[in-house]
């Protein structure tokens, strides 16, 4: 593997492109932007480090994937950490509201749509914001996520029908309201 | 269809999102043609998955601390240090030992000619770089008129002639469809809404809109109209949503890529004569060897495809 100007300009053009997309899932995974930060860093720093022509065809999957596996070992430690001062029943879970009000705070205006998405269960949150927000496909996301094709397509299938049943209920009810 | 089809079967998902192929997709397709009730819930789906995205690309933007940066491009550096160690730098100095017998006069072109390539590249790089932020832009105003309309601008049928009255089995195609939707204020129903985006002097075109008189298309830097594709039976890359591109340096959308030698995704003609101007169907080799889709990943550093610059790869 040559490092040379060539690969330096690689190196910055997909931290342009990936920086954003990154930053939003990692903070979706840990709930704090600080540590978002923290998981992004270590990703692109762990790109340095990889011969690119192993990732180069799926790039947006190997980096997603390692952005989520730091995620989830950053959790994994501060679980731990957090262990060894409180009891298991003090320790909040990762999929509950104290995520979801961390992410949700940074939104000025949030719209209805986004509020129905924020009350799913994690893991249709992330398939679904992978699909919608980022754009990968069944296939992508099934390998950043290591669940089958077939799970993920059933969970944004779920997910997406929750929010639209709620979406169609609250209409009604604005309209019996009037 | 071998199963029977529910409305909580989540194939009718994978089919709206454009996540079914082969035999699967056919059996689908002739299900949804005898069933109403399926064709409902397709169009729902998308109706849903395209107001979802468009209200999660404008999620404030994050940035990287520059302090983190800074370690990364510490990083970097160092890299490219280590890999031009003495002893490589040497066995690079060796390669360039015959310029030595080549005359001062040689070397003043050579340098001149660099020069020239540099700046050509600077300049073109430039545009690449607006084009890109041209088409964030315009996503995120479409983005905006979807959550106030909840319907898409009119297509703006990429390919034909502004100034041509083009028919897609029944959709009017408005080649000013961005310009007459997004850029100026209206009021319906006592509400205003717009305008959503703002376009310099550059980023319009005039022309002569056969039904509604003087307009704009929106060009890209290079001056070639920007491909907006509204209309669902044409969308090939965000189904369920819409396409967004420009056709880039060489002004021609999917040409030069293996294995066709020449392929002119959307050549605005009804190929199949089916009454819809370039559809998914008639992009055919284009579509199907990627010519939209493989270029953008593989050239992206070197600008030589067009489809570098669109909403399905930024």
């Amino acid at each position: 593997m040559v490092r040379d100007e060539a690969w330096a300009e690689w190196i910055n053009s997909t931290i342009s492109r990936f920086e954003e997309p990154l930053l939003l899932y990692a903070l979706r995974m840990t709930g704090h932007t600080e540590e978002a930060q923290d998981v992004v860093q270590e990703t692109f720093l762990r790109l340095c480090a990889q011969d690119r022509a192993t990732i180069e065809g799926h790039l947006n999957v190997w980096l997603f994937s390692v952005c989520r596996n730091y995620a989830l070992e950053l959790r994994r430690k501060q679980s731990r950490m957090t262990s060894m001062n409180k009891s298991p029943e003090d320790i909040p879970s990762p999929a509950e509201p104290n995520l979801q009000e961390a992410v949700l705070e940074r939104q000025e205006s949030v719209s209805q749509v986004l509020k129905e998405l924020a009350t799913l269960p994690v893991n249709q949150q992330e398939v679904i914001r992978l699909k919608f927000q980022h754009g990968l496909s069944y296939r992508e996301i099934s390998d950043v996520t290591k669940l089958t094709v077939t799970n993920v397509g059933f969970l944004i299938h779920v997910g997406l029908k929750k929010i639209r049943e709620r979406l169609v209920g609250q209409s009604q009810e604005l309209g019996t309201q009037k | 269809m071998a199963t029977p089809i529910s409305e909580d079967d989540p194939r009718i998902t994978a089919y709206a999102l454009g996540e079914m192929n082969g035999v699967e997709r056919d059996e689908f397709e002739a299900e949804l043609q005898r069933n109403p009730a399926l064709q409902r819930e397709v169009a729902d789906i998308q109706a849903a998955g395209a107001m979802l995205s468009a209200e999660l690309k404008q999620e404030k933007p994050l940035r990287l601390a520059s302090h983190r940066r800074t370690v990364i491009d510490a990083e970097v550096k160092k890299a490219v240090a280590i890999d031009l160690t003495p002893s490589a730098r040497f066995r690079l100095s060796l390669r360039w030992r015959p310029l030595h017998k080549v005359g001062a006069a040689a070397a003043v072109m050579l340098c001149a000619a660099m020069l020239w390539i540099a700046s050509a590249r600077s300049q073109e790089n430039k545009r690449v770089a607006e084009a890109h932020a041209l088409i964030r832009r315009l996503h995120e105003a479409i983005g905006r008129y979807v959550a106030d309309h909840h319907q898409l601008p009119p297509d703006t049928g990429f390919g034909l002639a502004p100034d041509s009255v083009a028919q897609g089995a029944g959709k009017t195609y408005d080649a000013g469809s961005l310009w007459r939707c997004l850029s100026k204020q209206t009021q319906e129903n006592g509400k205003t809404f717009g305008p959503y985006i703002q376009f310099s002097a550059s980023e319009l075109t005039a022309y002569q809109d056969p039904v509604k008189g003087a307009s704009f298309y929106v060009a890209d830097p290079w001056g070639t109209p920007i491909g907006y594709v509204g209309d669902a039976r044409r969308v090939v890359h965000n189904p369920g949503s819409f396409d967004l591109f420009s056709a880039g340096p060489d002004r021609l959308t999917g040409v030069g890529n293996a294995p066709s030698p020449v392929n002119l995704a959307y050549d605005g003609l009804d190929n199949n004569g089916d009454g819809i101007v370039d559809n998914a169907d008639e992009l055919g080799a284009a579509r199907m060897n990627g010519a939209m889709t493989v270029a953008c990943n593989e050239a992206r550093t070197t600008n030589a495809h067009l489809d570098d610059v669109n909403n399905w790869d930024q």
